[in-house]
């Protein structure tokens, strides 16, 4: 019977909750194309570049470059990882004095960004710099520890993406069941049986994706090895862009390293795939604290170690050179190389191109984060995964695509401030979709339809049942965006019209031209407001939903 | 019938038919093809197990899905086309399983969400409808400050406050314990009675449908087996499934004879319209435990194989010789042990048998 009624059927509806708004595709197939067309572009561009200049670079640049990019990317993995593994355990499962306390306070060296923390590096242990002319005033002419090349990028990378390892690794240690503790004691395990057998398996998922969180950023970052002088594909496809402007280079070398990018996403994914799971805790008794003994002292001196080099000797360096302006008046003026009034136009400038980035990723995300969640057809999933093509691409790429996109296309829009906004919505959009995404899932679709049943049309039912639930997640996403967009200095550079200062533009010219303490001021304050932002996302983060009676 | 047939028709639904597609690709048929009359003002109890569509032929009503084949009619008209009569427009209401309270908004502002017009109004109107259902005093609550037989109240009067003439509950007592559900189950029967709107329940819960339907449409794979009261569906199950699914069902073989049908507990007469389906040499014979009466003999036919104390009963599980079992319903005081043996009586009012095989 149902065979028959099937065939006579022939067609089956896609089951989808909620509410069809007619013309919801349109925008999103426009944003999604949008979003994924610089790196479409870029790849074309590298297809199509003459196979001569391909056996060039292949030959030349290619290799050196494959083996600087990998070194980084493997030692700052490795770094990153053992890290904030050991600190989350530290924190989570030891009886360490004071771990509240430094449960925390280790999450502060976000507050720093990467770019700020490179810079008081540099200036803090390089030729000329505070540590220089320190022990030269007490006498001393030896060599101090040069912060350029491989080691000293190694260094500021992983004090600046350890917290993304130590939050997955608390939360994956706090989403562990004790009970699976008891009954691997019951069987007869011992502590290392139960590390290697249980614990760490457990741990895995969690261990992977910060592995794969830490290696894209590290493979795409842009300024800590531009400021640490150590080529990586990132840093030299720059170079190309504003040296000799030899774009063909540089798409070849972006494909490169977009195929490498790839590779590793693919890689992921084949790694774990299904069994990527959140572990659900059955007890709500907590897992018996491991006691650390003699090893106290140094655990304790690790994590001061680690606050100290992340967070107190940046920010140290940036109120000394603050400090010292402002008591050589003479030099102040030098100095700073701005009065407060330029200081407060690069704010301003940083404030709105943020904003404005921020505000059009939360409306664009909006109808491909409901057609992906509420429909779930192929099409809408493809223009969700379409739409997160910038995701973890390096500024510097997404630059490049957006760059040679526009001269061929809509040359009206080069070197203006637009194109900067277009390349953080490339660049941010997936820190905004991810969020809404969660957040729409979380509201039932009874909700709309029950809306619908009490007399609401499709508009209303959304704008008064599902956006006030969806508010939280929107908030979030816009101020993902903003803060990120506020730090972004290499698509920035590229893009900007002539006189266009950001915050990290200043910084990055200060350091250029190497008056370290110029850079200051600008430092200070993207510091100063990146902290309220900070707090204020992970609170939200870790604050009971609105939506926890329905889970 | 003749009764109900002689009322107005309310919702129509004619040979629908609906099909999914789940997220792996895999195909199911949902529903149908169906067809059912709704009179207006019944309490209709659409009973069925778990996925056999119950849920989507109320959306279909609703109108938050629309049939692939197939006409639903509401009050005389055409409204199969959702995009032509989308569900605000139908003044049907409907309470979820799972309530779906606005979790943003207090009782008050989740029962007047479906009001229109001037505060003053809108305000006698929910006053109302909250008295209605016993929830004054809780206007400014938040869902998640409610107790679970609030929550289903609130659903109900959300529902009910633009006076819908048509109300769906879809399994709305499942998220309720056993005895908040008991009593959920006769307030809101008798505020449903009062208003006289047309109620359309769906459960899975044969006690439920007994207590609630005026008639109870029982669903089985996305067709409909059987529609009838409650007493008929008992006495007169028009399939195999439904006997079984209503009620305790035991069947025994039976043969064909001049008399009627002969199994190994007596030969039962066969009353007109037993032989609607094709003749068969073997039938299968209805037997309840309620029909079944048995004596202590130690010659007895068969053996006591299991027994479950049940408070006011016992039920008595016997082997016949030929290992076939049927259960025996006694009061609790017939006091028999395991493994002794009785003489089984089947006194049946009306036979009830299926040709064997035939899957009805």
């Amino acid at each position: 019977m149902a065979v028959a009624a099937r065939a006579l059927v022939g067609r089956f509806v896609h089951r989808r909750r909620g509410t069809r708004f007619s013309g919801l595709s349109v925008p999103s197939a426009l944003i999604a194309l949008a979003m994924a067309s610089p790196l479409v572009y870029l790849l074309y561009q590298g297809i199509s570049i003459a196979p001569d200049v391909w056996a060039r670079l292949l030959g030349t640049r290619v290799p050196s470059l494959l083996v600087n990019t990998l070194m980084l990317t493997g030692f700052v993995t490795v770094g990153a990882l053992a890290l904030g593994l050991l600190l989350a355990w530290l924190v989570e499962r030891t009886d360490l004095p004071a771990r509240r306390i430094f449960g925390p306070l280790l999450l502060t060296p976000f507050i720093v960004s990467p770019l700020v923390m490179a810079i008081s590096y540099v200036g803090f242990f390089g030729v000329g710099g505070l540590l220089d002319k320190a022990l030269r005033g007490l006498g001393w002419d030896g060599a101090v520890p040069s912060p350029y090349g491989l080691g000293g990028t190694v260094w500021v990378l992983i004090l600046s993406t350890y917290p993304y390892v130590y939050v997955l690794m608390r939360a994956a240690f706090r989403g562990l069941d004790p009970t699976l503790l008891d009954v691997a004691r019951c069987s007869g395990a011992g502590r290392v049986r139960i590390a290697l057998r249980v614990t760490l398996p457990l741990l895995a998922p969690a261990l992977s994706a910060g592995a794969f969180l830490v290696a894209l950023y590290a493979l795409a970052d842009f300024e800590v090895p531009a400021l640490m002088r150590y080529p990586t594909f990132v840093t030299v496809i720059f170079q190309q862009l504003t040296g000799r402007y030899d774009s063909s280079a540089a798409s070849a070398l972006g494909t490169v390293l977009v195929l490498l990018m790839m590779l590793m996403l693919w890689g992921q994914r084949e790694l774990w795939g299904r069994r990527r799971f959140v572990p659900e805790r059955i007890s709500g008794r907590p897992w018996p604290a491991v006691p650390v003994r003699n090893w106290k002292i140094p655990a304790l001196a690790l994590i001061v170690l680690v606050l100290f080099a992340g967070l107190l000797l940046p920010m140290g360096i940036l109120f000394y050179w603050l400090v010292e302006s402002w008591l050589i008046p003479q030099a102040l003026a030098v100095l700073w190389g701005t009065s407060g009034r330029a200081l407060l136009g690069y704010l301003l400038n940083s404030l709105w191109v943020s904003a404005a980035a921020a505000t059009v990723a939360v409306v664009g995300a909006l109808p491909i984060a409901y057609g992906s969640v509420r429909y779930r057809d192929r099409l809408s999933q493809t223009w969700a995964w379409l739409s997160q093509a910038g995701q973890a691409l390096p500024g510097v790429l997404i630059a490049l695509g957006l760059l040679s996109l526009i001269l061929r296309f809509l040359p009206g829009l080069y070197a203006t401030v637009w194109v900067v906004i277009l390349a953080y919505l490339v660049r941010f959009f997936s820190q905004v979709l991810q969020p809404l995404r969660s957040g729409l899932a979380q509201v039932p679709a009874h909700l709309e339809e029950g809306a619908r049943l009490l007399g609401q049309r499709p508009l209303g039912a959304f704008r008064r049942v599902t956006l006030p639930l969806l508010w939280p997640a929107l908030a979030g996403g816009w101020t993902l965006v903003f803060l990120s967009a506020l730090r972004e200095l290499p698509a920035t550079l590229l893009l900007r019209p002539a006189g266009f200062d950001t915050l990290p533009i200043r910084i990055w010219t200060a350091a250029g031209e190497g008056f370290y303490a110029q850079a200051a001021p600008a430092a200070l304050l993207l510091v100063g407001l990146s902290i309220p932002l900070l707090v204020w996302l992970h609170r939200g983060s870790s604050a009971p939903g609105s939506m926890r009676s329905y889970d | 019938m003749t009764d109900l047939q002689r009322e107005r028709v309310h919702i129509r639904l004619d040979n629908i038919m609906h099909a999914y597609s789940s997220a792996s690709g895999e195909e199911r048929l949902a529903l149908g093809p169906i067809s059912l009359d709704i009179i207006e003002r019944e309490f209709l109890v659409v009973l069925g197990p778990s996925g056999s569509g119950k849920t989507t032929l109320l959306r279909i009503i609703a109108g938050l899905e629309m049939p692939l084949a197939g006409r639903v009619e509401l009050a005389g008209s055409d409204v199969t086309d959702t995009r032509r009569y989308p569900p605000e427009v139908r003044g049907v209401g409907m309470v979820f399983q799972d309530y779906a309270l606005f979790p943003h908004l207090t009782v008050w502002g989740n029962v007047a969400f479906g009001l229109s017009g001037r505060n003053g109004t809108k305000r006698a109107r929910v006053d109302e409808v909250l008295k209605l259902v016993g929830l004054q005093g809780l206007e400014e609550r938040y869902p998640h400050e409610l107790s679970g037989g609030e929550q289903q109240r609130v659903a109900l009067a959300r529902t009910l406050a633009p006076n819908p003439k048509v109300v769906l509950l879809d399994e709305p007592f499942s998220n309720l314990d056993a005895d908040l559900r008991r009593q959920m189950r006769s307030e809101v029967k008798a505020i449903l009675r009062e208003l006289g709107t047309t109620v359309i329940l769906v459960t899975h819960d044969q006690e439920e449908a007994f207590d609630l339907g005026d008639r109870i449409a029982v669903v089985h794979r996305g067709q409909l087996e059987q529609l009838g009261s409650p007493e008929k569906i008992y006495a007169t199950p028009a399939t195999r499934f439904v006997a079984e699914f209503i009620g305790r069902a035991d069947f025994l073989l039976g043969r064909r004879c001049s008399e009627g049908i002969a199994t190994e507990v007596g030969v039962f007469p066969i009353v007109s319209g037993e032989d609607r389906v094709s003749p068969s040499d073997t039938w299968e014979i209805l037997i309840r435990p309620d029909m079944v009466e048995i004596e202590p003999n130690p010659q007895g036919e068969a053996v006591i194989v299991a027994r479950r104390f049940a408070g006011m009963h016992k039920l008595y599980c016997l082997e016949l010789p030929s290992g076939a079992r049927v259960h025996s319903l006694q009061p609790a005081a017939v006091e028999l042990t395991q493994g002794s043996r009785v003489r089984v009586k089947v006194s049946l009012h009306s036979v009830i048998a299926f040709p064997q095989g035939s899957g009805l």
